[in-house]
């Protein structure tokens, strides 16, 4: 046999095992989602079985439906100040800040934050909720100083999951700028100084420049991460008050698994996917770029 | 050459067979399991002590048959999700605890199996013919009905006392109950009403509160084949919950607290310390919480909105066989051993929930076995039961998203009301809903 035609049958050999995986939890349930998205199917009563196919209906009433509206709302604000914003910001302060210091309070802090990263999401939800709890530390603090409770999960639902989130995800953060500000070069930096330029100048004009890749590529793949956050929301607020912190995932949730509309869900589901693949091609592209 | 194949091929059967094991270990310790999957949320277990019991007798009766019970602590609404997924998909599963509003659902796509009723004499003799009226679809039995129950006003009389408020409270109407809220907040009482009001709340939201209310008006849900999808009645049942938030009753600490899904866990706390709640809007199995102080709680009817009368509600769960089982009748067997005399008298008087059974209902243990049960037992003459329809969990969860708006002030119960309606038109689907 010719000599190519084994090595590939040896690559298609070797890649199997991987693809059948691949093929089986991702292709399958997504071939299977987008069809669902288009029928009428229900969890449960006849029509989880005998479903019909009803066209684009559930993708156009997503956009007529003002719990979806909201739950779009709901996402952006949480993706912006939770993970574009608040990650970042605090992540790139946190790396800045390590960057002067000693190894052993480099090593405090770094772990403090990775803390956050390697605590399991429905964890992260428990503690914060022991924190922002009507009864919770937060307000026993408080009451040190004669403040009365307040009902952070019910009154501040969304900044609680913000704030959940910034504390989770900033370790990923940190460290993507840790090792792009490592690589900015010190001459360019001693040539500012030299120019004359302040702190601010310096930052702007000449270490945001030139990790702008890192910039790009961490702000998409924090928001991949963070589009389809589910069980630290769910584990926290359940998606409530009312509809305060309910986001796309959580919505899909409610319609698909507590309403039983299972086709409308898909459909969602399908949306978002979309819209982490077109991510996931800016993100590619943005790599590519810096390569 | 051939060895080049080898590696790859060993790679692509392993992964093979890591998808293709199934129920190839089945039966290996040569001993048959039934499995029964049930939810136990409260807090005296009395599921699981039932469930002991009826293994403990069944696996006496067959040495060669181990039952495995699989407790499920979730809140009302993931259960009931749970056990539409793995009715559909879990074919090592035997019999599950179904909330008897989700059996039309559930049998309407084939996932319960029918239930061979006809050779059980006891069900035909012992249980009562609404109940088993109740869980028929098409002639033939798909559940056994093995609780119900009936909702009404529990009050502390402590807290009572404190705000000068006459006893026994005997409330004629609606405005008599909004009058005594008043009074009890007036008296700094925390939560002078407490009800469930969230959709985390699930069920207990849309039976305990809401259609406590709508079923004292002259509306309901559904009319015929029909859901309605707006009403006076839905709308004055949304605007008796908006008053109590208007008054001001609750700080938003208490409400994160009352709607909270284990928000059951403080009221069993503070209505037993008699200081903090005044009325609770709940079922009889509160009763079994509630054991032991007779003295300091009592229950009355909830009236209807304008003094008509009383009314209730009335449900229950049920045990049903997945139709996936592989034991149908060693399942039927167990569900024969779970309900006789003996383990029904032991779980009603653990639960406080009504039994189903007219013996266990004769016997003085059951008679003797709760103040509040036997008090509320008479409100089954007015009671009301949930539309048997497949649609219903899903205006059921609409009715939640209702109620909490209302009682969070996020809407006002006429907004509330045309949300509603919107909704329940789209779920139902043209021609089947109707404006009142």
């Amino acid at each position: 046999m010719d000599k190519k035609i084994i090595q590939n049958i040896n690559i298609i050999g070797f890649l199997s095992p991987a693809l059948i995986l691949i093929v089986l939890f991702y292709f399958a349930p997504s071939i299977m989602a987008l069809v669902y998205s288009f029928t009428d199917k229900t969890l449960i009563g006849v029509k989880s079985q005998n479903f019909g196919f009803v066209g684009l209906s559930n993708y156009t009433k997503m956009f007529s439906d003002p719990r979806y509206i909201k739950s779009l709302i709901n996402t952006a604000v949480f993706l912006l100040f939770s993970a574009v914003l608040g990650q970042q910001i605090l992540g790139f302060t946190i790396a800045r800040f390590m960057e002067k210091q000693g190894k052993t309070l480099q090593r405090l802090v770094g772990t403090s934050v990775l803390l956050g990263w390697v605590t399991p999401e429905v964890v992260v939800a428990f503690v914060f909720f022991a924190f922002f709890n009507t009864t919770g530390s937060l307000n026993n603090l408080l009451g040190v100083f004669g403040i009365k409770p307040i009902a952070w999960l019910f009154d501040y639902g969304m900044l609680a999951v913000i704030l959940a989130n910034i504390w989770r995800g900033t370790a990923f953060s940190m460290l993507m700028y840790q090792s792009a500000l490592a690589n900015v070069p010190d001459d360019s930096i001693e040539a500012a100084w030299l120019d004359g330029a302040n702190s601010w100048q310096l930052l702007f004009k000449i270490i945001l420049p030139i990790i702008k890749g890192t910039i790009v590529t961490n702000t998409i793949l924090v928001t991949l991460q963070t589009i389809g956050l589910f069980g630290l929301i769910f584990a926290l607020t359940g998606g409530g008050p009312g509809y305060d912190t309910t986001t796309v995932p959580i919505y899909m949730y409610q319609k698909s698994f507590i309403s039983y509309q299972l086709g409308y869900g898909t459909a969602m589901a399908i949306v978002l996917l979309i819209f982490g693949i077109l991510l996931s091609a800016l993100y590619m592209k943005s790599f590519k770029h810096e390569m | 050459m051939k060895r080049k194949f080898f590696i790859p091929l060993l790679l692509v059967l392993a992964t093979t067979m890591m998808f293709a094991n199934g129920s190839s270990d089945e039966g290996k310790s040569g001993k048959r399991t039934v499995k029964i999957a049930y939810k136990e949320p409260g807090g005296n277990e009395a599921m699981t002590k039932w469930m002991t019991a009826a293994k403990a007798e069944f696996e006496a009766t067959y040495p060669d048959v181990s039952v495995e019970l699989s407790a499920n602590l979730s809140n009302e609404a993931d259960y009931n999700t749970k056990t539409a997924l793995i009715l559909q998909s879990d074919d090592s599963l035997d019999i599950v605890h179904v909330d008897s509003f989700l059996v039309p659902a559930l049998v309407g796509p084939g996932y319960l199996a029918a239930i061979p009723t006809d050779e059980w004499a006891e069900y035909n003799d012992q249980f009562a013919g609404n109940v088993k009226e109740g869980m028929k679809i098409d002639g033939s039995t798909y559940a056994v009905s093995f609780s119900t129950d009936t909702r009404g006003l529990y009050y502390s009389i402590p807290v009572f006392k404190k705000a000068g408020i006459p006893l026994p409270f005997a409330p004629k109407n609606w405005s008599d109950i909004l009058t005594t809220v008043q009074k009890l907040h007036d008296a700094g009482i925390a939560y002078p009403i407490w009800m469930n009001g969230s959709k985390a709340q699930g069920e207990g939201t849309t039976m305990q509160t809401f259609e406590m209310l709508i079923s004292g008006t002259k509306d309901w849900i559904i009319d015929g084949d029909k859901w309605v999808a707006k009403a006076d009645g839905i709308t004055h049942s949304l605007k008796f919950i908006q008053a109590i938030y208007d008054m001001g009753v609750y700080t938003n600490n208490e409400l994160a607290t009352m709607l909270d899904a284990q928000g059951w866990q403080a009221l069993n706390k503070k209505m037993l310390e008699g200081k903090e709640i005044g009325i609770v809007l709940d079922g009889n199995w509160k009763g079994g919480d509630f054991k032991g102080y007779e003295d300091s709680i009592a229950v009355t009817a909830m009236p209807q909105e304008f003094g008509n009368g009383f009314t209730s509600m009335s449900g229950g769960w049920t045990l049903g066989i997945s139709s996936l089982s592989k034991n149908k009748d060693l399942a039927m067997d167990f569900l024969k051993i779970a309900c006789n005399k003996k383990n029904m008298l032991l779980y009603v008087n653990t639960s406080g929930d009504m039994t189903t059974r007219r013996d266990v209902a004769a016997d003085k243990a059951y008679i003797e076995g709760g103040q509040f049960r036997a008090d509320m037992t008479p409100f089954a003459e007015y009671t009301h039961f949930r539309p048997g329809k497949e649609l219903y969990p899903s205006i059921s969860v609409e009715i939640q998203a209702a109620v909490e708006a209302v009682i969070t002030g996020k809407m006002s119960a006429d907004e509330a009301a045309e949300s509603y309606a919107v909704n329940v038109k789209d779920l139902a689907g043209e021609g089947n809903w109707i404006e009142k």
